[in-house]
């Protein structure tokens, strides 16, 4: 297993990657600095409710990961938060569809700090009542989170966009689901996707890398178990276009759009990079679209973009606070329509990938902003730069090829607040 | 690290000059907190975000920034104290610096006039987007549990003024009262220019072309004595919430310094002693913690939590301040000045942060030294977080829910 650097002369900062016997993927990322970050994530998030373990399918309730990301701290010896806290260093952790990620950061003693975090992914030890105890302690989480507008429309726009894939359901599961949780379950699914080859270590900062992969290849020394398959139920071909309100409270409605589009032949960084671009271009704070919003009083500020994909789903969506959702919506399908009858405009495009490759580069510049870029890019096997090249190679074909895929009847708008 | 700073003509200068290929700079025109003038000042940020010349929308102003490389320039109001600052954040790779500080320039100097005034179509635009950004910030129920326990806690005094404006107040401010306050802001308010990663000597040369001489900013100001009451103000302030938004605030006499360890050992994190009792011993809630407010001199301790565990969540608040005078101990005053000085010494990584650092330092009248702050942060000892905390006078007990439990 050799170890690679890879650089771009655009980027100040290089990655070293490696693979190491375990199967664990390691990405560095040296940088000038005072504090030195590491995480590690495991491909095991919220939408992972089902696999195959043998000739057996496996269901887990909404919430397992989540619930499991909490509980990893508690371990024979004590408290691993605490141990972090205790030591002056900063660590956190969580959940999203797709991994489970714990990491730390630290002004000095990085090597003490980054040893505990290692010793953080060893088996967990539950006292009796403590799962019962954290129940609690995630039920106010998940209340906490039903209090949030946005996250509510969020929520409510997946579980009707993907009438069956797991990544509808909240990260944290609900009140109802964290009750069938118990040890088993959070012991069993530990032993199963704990495993080094199903999980990547990142580091960046001030950090000597050879060190890092030497003090994780001591850790993760056992043989390791290949990745179980994940089952995802089929979904529908279609949709079909929906505007839909959740119950609750908002002062201005709160809306996300989501368009669904093609899992399939939407994987990969081009594609990736490409619906940002397109995204930015068609709504962006320089579009005509959010310029028209803004002067008819439907938008104050630009909405907020972005694309999402995994195992078996990808989305587009939008999302913002405007006191005419309706008028947002009708301004999309429009936008969409007309682009699709006159052609982007290629000098838009370029303006907008000018602008994410500053921001790409500017966005390195904080450390911890490139390790969390490197935690998401680094369970599908890619790192920063790769990203980078990827966006720098887009054009306005891209663009035009992945216009194709809005469409308004894979769509819907999920509304919080407001009436009728 | 190093900090230059420097007084000039009611302007205080304040470069880091570390070489990042990113660099921020902040233009701050500061302003007393008044309710009188506070919402005159929120509408003039949006509005200057609305075009200049020679960029005559937010569509072109947004373009223009795209095109030099995704440059960042904001407007917007900030609370420091009892002072309203209208604050120009500029964020630009080195290479775009120059144009992008000739854009922060026309926004600041040039904006849209028509016969003294701004547009009234602007104006009314932007009001109708004030109304509603004031009555959204009820929606992230934590912060606005905050603000609105902070306005309670400090009724009548600056720092219980609403920096970001009333709704009640928009609807008397005219096209040409807004532009009055836009000229006076803009050309005598005392200013603090500061720059982290930025190219200070282009940066002075640029704005020195148009920043004229001002008034030096008074300090220290006149602050108000405030009695403590002898039983504390209970609020209770119907939102419909699943959950419940507990706010407590303790005034205080003590040093900044000794205190923010006090809190940090009250509720700085997952060692924290509200940490460890209203979340993990009790299960009482998920989102517990507490901090301080500079000036005036106040310890808030909050958790988001089940509407029925608010009493008992308050009473279990209530004595863990009251016992921390007489049961600090070395090691948690140890751990807690470990965990603020790790948080501290790694501010240089992160320019907006170690720019929001240094102004805090400037309008506090403390030197622009991280080394300086870490140094006394080191210095404190349990005996000065233990008189901090026999200070500490509980003032308030705010609750947001639903229905009173």
């Amino acid at each position: 297993m050799h170890t690679i650097e890879k650089t771009h002369p655009d980027l100040a900062e290089a990655v070293i990657r490696k693979t190491l016997p375990s199967g664990l993927k390691c990405y560095i990322i040296p940088k000038d600095g005072v504090r030195a970050y590491a995480l590690t994530a495991v491909d095991f998030g919220a939408a992972d409710l089902s696999y195959r373990d043998g000739d057996r399918q496996v269901c887990l309730p909404p919430g397992t990961a989540h619930f499991l990301e909490h509980k990893l701290y508690e371990k024979e010896w004590g408290d691993a938060f605490a141990a972090f806290a205790a030591g002056g260093a900063a660590a956190n952790a969580f959940t999203d569809a797709d991994r489970t990620a714990y990491y730390f950061s630290a002004a000095t003693d990085f090597e003490k700090h980054f040893r505990l975090l290692l010793r953080l992914m060893e088996p967990p030890r539950f006292e009796e009542g403590s799962v019962a105890r954290e129940r609690e302690i995630i039920g106010q989480e998940i209340d906490l989170y039903a209090d949030k507008a946005d996250w509510s429309a969020y929520f409510r726009m997946l579980s009707c966009l993907f009438p069956r894939h797991p990544v509808r359901n909240q990260v944290a599961g609900s009140r109802e689901s964290i009750e069938e949780i118990d040890e088993k379950i959070l012991y069993d699914c530990y032993e199963r996707f704990y495993q080094p080859a199903n999980m990547i270590l990142v580091c960046a900062g001030p950090v000597n890398a050879s060190r890092i992969l030497t003090l994780a290849e001591e850790a993760f020394s056992a043989p390791t178990q290949a990745p179980l398959p994940r089952l995802i139920p089929p979904e529908p071909d279609r949709t079909r276009s929906l505007r839909t309100r959740v119950q609750g409270d908002a002062a201005v409605p709160v809306f996300t759009l989501g368009i669904r589009v093609d899992a399939a032949q939407t994987q990969g960084l081009r594609a990736a990079y490409g619906f940002r671009l397109l995204l930015d271009t068609l709504f962006g704070e320089g579009s005509d679209f959010y310029a028209g919003l803004y002067r008819r009083g439907a938008l104050d500020e630009p909405v907020g973009l972005s694309f999402q994909h995994g195992r078996g789903y990808a989305f587009a969506a939008l999302s913002g606070v405007s006191p005419r959702p309706r008028a947002v919506w009708d301004a999309v399908w429009e936008t969409v329509d007309r682009c699709r009858a006159e052609g982007l405009s290629n000098r838009d495009i370029e303006r907008v990938r000018q602008k994410q490759m500053g921001r790409f580069q500017r966005g390195l510049g904080d450390t911890e902003a490139a390790l969390m870029s490197q935690a998401t890019l680094g369970l599908r096997g890619e790192d920063i730069v790769d990203a980078y090249a990827a966006l720098e190679a887009l054009g306005p074909d891209d663009a035009a090829v992945l216009l194709g895929f809005l469409n308004a009847d894979d769509a819907v708008m999920a509304v919080a607040g407001g009436k009728g | 690290m190093a900090v230059e700073v420097l007084q000039k003509t009611g302007i205080t200068w304040c470069f880091e000059d570390s070489q990042s290929h990113t660099g921020q700079l902040w233009l701050l025109f500061r302003l007393p907190l008044r309710r009188e003038t506070a919402t005159h000042t929120a509408l003039l940020a949006r509005v200057l975000s609305a075009g200049c010349e020679g960029a005559a929308s937010r569509q072109v102003l947004a373009r223009r920034l795209e095109e030099l490389s995704g440059a960042m320039l904001e407007v917007s109001v900030v609370k420091k104290g009892e002072e309203q600052l209208l604050a120009f954040r500029v964020e630009a790779p080195r290479l775009r610096q120059r144009e992008t500080l000739d854009l922060l320039r026309r926004m600041a100097t040039a904006a849209v006039c028509e016969e003294d005034a701004f547009p009234a179509a602007v104006v009314d635009r932007e009001k109708a987007a004030l109304v509603r950004t004031l009555a959204s910030r009820r929606d992230d129920k934590t912060a606005y549990a905050k603000e609105r326990a902070t306005q309670f806690l400090c009724a009548g005094e600056p720092f219980g003024v609403d920096a970001d404006g009333y709704a009640k107040d928009v609807a008397g401010i005219g096209p040409r009262s807004l532009w009055q306050c836009y000229r006076r802001t803009i050309g005598t308010a005392p200013v603090v220019a500061l720059g982290v990663g930025w190219d200070r000597t282009m940066a002075r040369e640029e704005l020195e072309k148009w920043l004229t001489p001002r008034p030096e900013a008074t300090r220290p100001r006149a602050r108000q004595k405030v009695e403590v009451p002898k039983a504390p103000l209970r609020v209770f302030d119907p939102l419909p919430a699943t959950q419940a938004q507990l706010v407590m605030g303790w005034r205080s006499r003590a040093a900044f310094l000794p205190l923010l360890v006090c809190s940090e050992v009250l509720g700085g994190g997952g060692s924290s002693r509200l940490f460890g009792s209203l979340r993990e011993g009790e299960g009482l809630c998920y989102s517990v913690g507490s901090f301080v407010y500079r000036y005036p001199k106040i310890l808030i301790a909050r958790a988001g939590l089940d509407p029925r565990a608010a009493d008992r969540a308050s009473e279990s608040m209530a004595k863990a301040v009251a016992e921390l005078a007489d049961t600090l101990t070395d090691e948690e005053v140890e751990r807690a000045k470990a965990s603020l000085l790790d948080h501290y010494s790694g501010l240089p990584d992160t320019p907006a942060a170690l720019a929001d650092f240094l102004l805090d330092q400037l309008l506090n009248g403390e030197p622009a030294s991280l080394e300086d702050f870490s140094q006394k942060l080191r210095a404190v000892t349990r005996e000065d977080a233990a008189e901090a905390a026999a200070t500490l006078a509980l003032d308030m007990i705010y609750v947001l829910a639903e229905r009173m439990e």
